[in-house]
């Protein structure tokens, strides 16, 4: 008997599921080294048949004002292409070439004919939504969403975009933590949460760089940046937590460690007033680890450690305010870590004494 | 336990089990995420942000320079933070995390004591005998431990001191047949990878074993492909015998991933890179014999079949990993 067969036997035997093991599909998502590899391939050959276009475009019309209308045609093709069942890998990948291709084109097009940039966001947005809705090649949605997130941002302008960083914590976190119970709809909820992720982890860096003081010529910030950002992080701080409330309610049942966990989620919450950002972060790495989504963790963590590196180089201080401020930091983490130690060692004695 | 959460993911996906059941099914499967796995996971995150946050703080106390506390006092508190980082493995074993953790934070901190000999006596606070020697204090620590963070550590540190060597020597050719500098820093890199995989083959396989050789082993790929980019364009290489390697190095990888041990992830590493070297070789090749536009066209197809041959050999050796894998828990 198989693993699936067992497992199947095991959820009928407890009454979960009924009838026949079900036949295994071929529509399976691949490994996660395989999408890498099929991702950077696809980027790297739009990139090839952008190129291609353009200079044939040019050499042909010797006017780059229409070729919107080739990137229209190659991103409604691709569209259709992908919707056919079962296409092969390597047509797959075309698609997402040409796609990607057919909307720089689209986008460089716009740009050509003197239209407004904000213009040519609403255009990106709405490709990516229909894009989102209408392909048939799940991969291509997460990039989808990842995109249609910053050209929202762009349309937002230099005066509002700051305030999706609360939206999308929300956004974010809350899809990450009903993940199991709309598995349903997996097809669409995951790409979306995974292009929603990348586009929460941009917004932070962006927040970061445009909070530096030496790279304040990129103007990525207005004037009343100060008010702006306090506003945005007292907001993702009260959105973090009221989802971290959510998380301790499903996943801690030790009243001890609840009333740790609500005591730390209140900590970050403040420290994020100050340090925009954080909380998303480390809501989203502790709703990896209480799901076991792996990757969620990783990228967390990677995020959180480039996170601390630009925070602590961007800071416009001494370097011995900042020593101060990380030994504080460090030693603030080392209670806790001996806290958590009390509490695992406490958990693992009442879990021998019920075996 | 992840492949059969995944299963019963699928499921739902696929309307066969009830989504409000799902949760049952993952405890009655063992694969539901385990509170204290969790803790103890979570507790390891914050004991390693904690050493390095306050590694970090003093090494940028030192770097203050503060006037007011004299030579003496600094080099006082330098050597006590060694050795108060030094202290827990007094009462706990160097397996354990705060074991290991207290001797990373030491081999940190002696890097900012040798930093202090530099800026005291004006030697230098990034000068490359500075890590050199760093790498070398800490190198039995490494081989007593053998801690993958640590063993990362000191090859970070060894790479760091090369290629500020290289740098501050202004070495800008080496020997003939390898005169490029890069040789050099590939060479220190493969040897770590072979060394790592002659000293972890008895050890237990675990994640982060595996996860540090495999990125020792991908650096050494990247230089190599550098190199070999580098000699395609005769932007700075021009020794003959880079290709050759390249093709020696991929052998040599394919028989330690493909033949002594399966390892996908890998394999897939060195297909982007066959794809980037054969369309860089491509290119340079056909650029002056060919319209730029059909150029890019056939750039553009090549990186797609190539990718999508890449994706099938990958794919057909994944399921031949799983049969196998389910005939031995089967047996």
């Amino acid at each position: 008997m198989t693993d699936r067969a067992a497992l199947w036997q095991q959820l009928q035997q407890a009454e979960l599921v009924a009838g026949e093991l079900p036949i295994e599909p071929d529509n399976q998502q691949p490994a996660f080294f395989l999408r890498i590899l099929l991702g950077a391939s696809a980027w790297l050959s739009a990139l090839f048949f952008c190129v291609f276009i353009a200079t044939f475009f040019i050499s042909v019309f010797s006017v780059t004002r229409n070729i919107w209308i080739i990137g229209v045609i190659l991103y409604g093709l691709s569209l259709w292409i992908s919707r056919i069942a079962k296409i092969p890998l390597f047509v797959q990948q075309a698609v997402m070439a040409c796609s990607l291709a057919g909307q720089a084109l689209i986008v460089y097009g716009l740009l050509e004919s003197n239209a407004n940039s904000q213009l040519s966001a609403v255009v990106i947005l709405i490709l990516e939504i229909l894009l989102f809705a209408l392909t048939g090649i799940r991969g291509q949605r997460a990039g989808a969403i990842f995109i249609a997130c910053a050209a929202l941002l762009w349309l937002l302008g230099q005066h509002a975009w700051l305030y999706a960083l609360p939206v999308l914590s929300a956004a974010t976190a809350w899809l990450w933590l009903n993940r199991l119970r709309w598995q349903q709809q997996a097809a669409y909820l995951q790409p979306a949460t995974s292009g929603l992720t990348l586009a929460l982890c941009l917004t932070i860096f962006v927040t970061l760089l445009a909070n530096s003081s030496e790279l304040s010529w990129l103007r990525i910030s207005s004037s009343d940046w100060h008010t702006q950002l306090s506003t945005a992080a007292a907001l993702s701080s009260v959105v973090c937590l009221v989802l971290a409330w959510q998380l301790i309610q499903q996943r801690v049942q030790q009243p001890k460690l609840r009333s740790i966990a609500a005591f730390v989620s209140v900590g970050v919450a403040l420290v994020n007033l100050k340090m925009p950002g954080l909380a998303p972060l480390c809501l989203l790495l502790c709703i990896g680890v209480a799901h076991a989504y792996t990757r969620l963790i990783w990228l967390n963590l990677c995020c959180l450690v480039v996170y601390l590196l630009l925070y602590y180089y961007s800071l416009n201080e001494t370097l011995l305010y900042k020593s101060l401020l990380l030994c504080v930091s460090g030693a603030v983490l080392l209670i806790l870590y001996s806290l958590l130690i009390r509490v695992t060692g406490n958990l693992r004695e009442e879990h021998s004494d019920h075996a | 336990m992840s492949a059969h959460r995944q299963q019963l993911l699928d499921w739902v996906a696929s309307g066969h089990l009830d989504a409000s059941k799902l949760e049952q099914a993952l405890a009655l499967s063992n694969s539901a995420a385990n509170a204290s796995a969790n803790l103890r996971f979570l507790s390891r995150v914050v004991l390693a942000f904690a050493v390095l946050l306050l590694c970090s703080g003093l090494i940028f106390f030192f770097a203050y320079n503060w006037d007011d506390l004299s030579r003496y006092n600094k080099f006082a508190i330098a050597q006590t933070a060694v050795l108060l980082s030094l202290l827990p493995l007094l009462w706990v074993d160097i397996r354990q995390p705060a074991g290991q953790a207290s001797l990373f934070a030491a081999s940190l901190l002696v890097g900012a004591l040798l930093a202090l000999v530099g800026q005291t006596y004006q030697s230098g606070a990034d000068s490359y005998q500075l890590f050199l020697v760093w790498a070398v204090l800490i190198v039995p620590w490494v081989i007593l431990t053998k801690m993958p963070a640590l063993c990362l550590l000191l090859l970070v540190l060894f790479n760091l001191s090369l290629v500020l060597a290289l740098n501050n020597l202004e070495i800008d050719r080496l020997f003939v047949p390898f005169t490029h500098p890069g040789w050099s820093l590939f060479a220190l890199n493969a040897s770590a990878a072979g060394l790592w995989l002659i000293v972890t083959q008895h050890l237990p396989d675990t994640a982060l074993l595996r996860w540090a050789g495999r990125i020792i082993s991908l650096y050494s790929l990247l230089i190599l492909t550098f190199l070999a980019i580098g000699y395609i364009y005769s932007w700075s290489n021009s020794d003959a015998l880079t290709l050759p390697i390249w093709t020696g190095f991929s052998g040599l990888w394919l028989y330690l991933y493909r033949v002594r041990q399966l390892d996908l992830v890998m394999l897939s590493a060195l297909s982007m890179a066959a794809i980037v070297l054969l369309i860089s070789i491509l290119a340079h090749a056909l650029a002056d014999h060919i319209p730029f536009d059909g150029l890019f066209l056939l750039l553009a197809l090549t990186v797609m079949g190539l990718s999508s041959a890449a994706a099938v050999w990958l794919k057909r050796l994944n399921q031949h990993v799983l049969i196998l894998h389910r005939a031995s828990t089967h047996d």
